[in-house]
């Protein structure tokens, strides 16, 4: 059992997760060659005037006006601190590097365990904070459908059975192979489900930021 | 005369069972590895090692300990006795080393169990927990 699930599984479903961004990555390219219109470029946008340091500091902050920190700045808050601690704590966590030492020879350093393991319950904090919101705010409920509660399990289950593994509560065994499941579910749907913005997220951000700015207007994607 | 004959022979056989008795209790007893005096304690519990478990399971001595002499284990095994400073891992494996002393005993705890699962051979645990149990 642990042979199968802890071996080879864990590869095939890191090579899903890599190819299966690569193939998302390529179809996004590929769905959007075809140009459906031209504009001209807009003609010389206003010169430019040289801003002192502190101007540029405003402007950037007067910007911020306009996202999410103005309309909701706890939601902005809490889903920085989740995508922050979601990233670094499988990465530089102990456990995992020596697996990696182990079976590939290569490892990132580590933070401390139990470093780590309050990530992982600011992870789960956070989470609970999102199911909340689905489940009582009547504006996020009305958007809300049963995809949406399965990927915010899909994105937590790995994160609640580690948490359940390193303070060995229940069977130790099988929280583990939970773990590894949940796990290997995690990076194979990461590119066919809308956790898949971990990559599209770049791409929209940079490509529309360039495309109202840099390239005034012409579509470079 | 008959009396003192079974006599001594019964003594003999006590004492025979018992030693024999008290080396297999001290081999089967499990053997405690703690390398948190050397390693900045990290936070993981010691681990229980089934040291006799593991040559009942018909494994070389020289699977574990060794001296390395230009790349050949030449350890002699009458060295290996209780109580011998100079077959603890830590004697040798110091952050001098290529490999420090947690390091040595994870390569070649896990190392060794992972290979043996490979092979489809009856084996010992590869995850943090089943070595590193809390109380
Ligand atoms: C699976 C690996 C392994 C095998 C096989 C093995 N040992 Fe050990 N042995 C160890 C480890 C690990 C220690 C602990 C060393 C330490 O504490 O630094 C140890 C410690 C010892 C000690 C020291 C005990 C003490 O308390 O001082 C003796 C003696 C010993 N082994 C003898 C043997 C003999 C004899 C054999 C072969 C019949 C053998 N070992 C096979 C891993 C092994
Ligand atoms: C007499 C010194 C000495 C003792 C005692 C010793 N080692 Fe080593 N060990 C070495 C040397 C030298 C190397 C080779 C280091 C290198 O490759 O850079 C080595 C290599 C290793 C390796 C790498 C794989 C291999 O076998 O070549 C492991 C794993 C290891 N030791 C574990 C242990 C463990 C566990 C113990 C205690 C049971 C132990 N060592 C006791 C000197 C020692
Ligand atoms: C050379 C191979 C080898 C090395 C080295 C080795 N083991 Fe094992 N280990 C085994 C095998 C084989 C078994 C299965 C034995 C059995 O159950 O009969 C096992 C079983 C175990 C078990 C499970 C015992 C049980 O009750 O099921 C533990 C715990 C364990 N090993 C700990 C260790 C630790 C700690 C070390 C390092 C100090 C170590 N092993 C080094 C081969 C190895
Ligand atoms: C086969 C048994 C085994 C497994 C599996 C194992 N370890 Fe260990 N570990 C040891 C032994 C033996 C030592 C050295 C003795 C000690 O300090 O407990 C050790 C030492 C450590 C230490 C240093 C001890 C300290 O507190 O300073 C850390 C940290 C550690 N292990 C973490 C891990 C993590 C994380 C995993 C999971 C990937 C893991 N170990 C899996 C056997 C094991
Ligand atoms: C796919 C194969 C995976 C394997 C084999 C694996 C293995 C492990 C192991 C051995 C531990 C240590 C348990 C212990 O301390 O006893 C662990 C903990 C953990 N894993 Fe994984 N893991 C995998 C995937 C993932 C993924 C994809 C994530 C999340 C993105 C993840 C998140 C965590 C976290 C957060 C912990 C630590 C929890 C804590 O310390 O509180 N794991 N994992
Ligand atoms: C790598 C860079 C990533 C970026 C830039 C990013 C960005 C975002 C953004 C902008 C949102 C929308 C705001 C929100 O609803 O919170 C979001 C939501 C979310 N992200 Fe990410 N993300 C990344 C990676 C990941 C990964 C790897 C996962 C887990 C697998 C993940 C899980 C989630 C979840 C579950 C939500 C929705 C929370 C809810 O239910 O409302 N993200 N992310």
């Amino acid at each position: 059992m642990y042979d199968l699930i802890g071996g080879q599984l864990v590869s095939t479903a890191f090579v899903v997760f890599v190819s299966g961004l690569l193939y998302q990555g390529s179809r996004f390219f590929k769905l959007t060659k075809k140009k459906e219109w031209i504009l001209p470029p807009l003609a010389g946008a206003e010169k430019r005037v040289k801003k002192t340091v502190v101007q540029y500091i405003v402007a950037g902050l007067t910007s911020l006006q306009g996202t999410l920190w103005k309309t909701d700045p706890l939601m902005m808050i809490v889903t920085s601190v989740f995508h922050v601690c979601l990233i670094l704590a499988p990465i530089f966590l102990l456990g995992h590097n020596m697996l990696l030492d182990q079976s590939w020879g290569l490892s990132l350093w580590s933070l401390p365990e139990s470093f780590t393991n309050g990530l992982t319950i600011v992870v789960l904090i956070c989470a609970a904070f999102f199911m909340m919101r689905r489940l009582f705010l009547a504006r996020v409920r009305a958007i809300t459908s049963f995809h949406d509660y399965f990927v915010l399990l899909i994105a937590v289950a790995p994160f609640l059975t580690g948490f359940l593994a390193y303070h060995q509560w229940f069977d130790y065994r099988i929280v583990m192979i939970l773990h590894i499941l949940a796990g290997e579910l995690m990076l194979i749907t990461i590119p066919f489900t809308k956790l898949g913005h971990m990559l599209f997220f770049f791409l929209y951000r940079f490509f529309i930021g360039s495309e109202y700015s840099f390239t005034r207007g012409n579509r470079t994607w | 005369m008959k009396c003192k004959c079974i006599r001594v022979l019964m003594i003999t056989l006590a004492t025979m069972i018992a030693l024999t008795g008290s080396v297999l209790m001290a081999q089967q007893d499990k053997m405690i590895l703690d390398s948190s005096k050397v390693s900045k304690k990290k936070g993981r519990s010691v681990v229980t090692f089934p040291h006799y478990q593991h040559i009942e399971a018909g494994l070389d001595c020289k699977a574990c300990h060794h001296v390395y002499q230009n790349g050949k284990n030449v350890l002699d095994e009458s060295q290996l006795e209780e109580g011998n400073p100079d077959i603890r891992c830590s004697k040798c494996h110091s952050a001098k080393l290529r490999l420090n002393l947690q390091q040595a005993f994870h390569d070649q705890c896990i190392g060794c169990h992972v290979r043996y699962q490979k092979e489809k051979k009856k084996t010992g645990p590869r995850y943090c927990g089943e070595c590193h149990i809390r109380k």
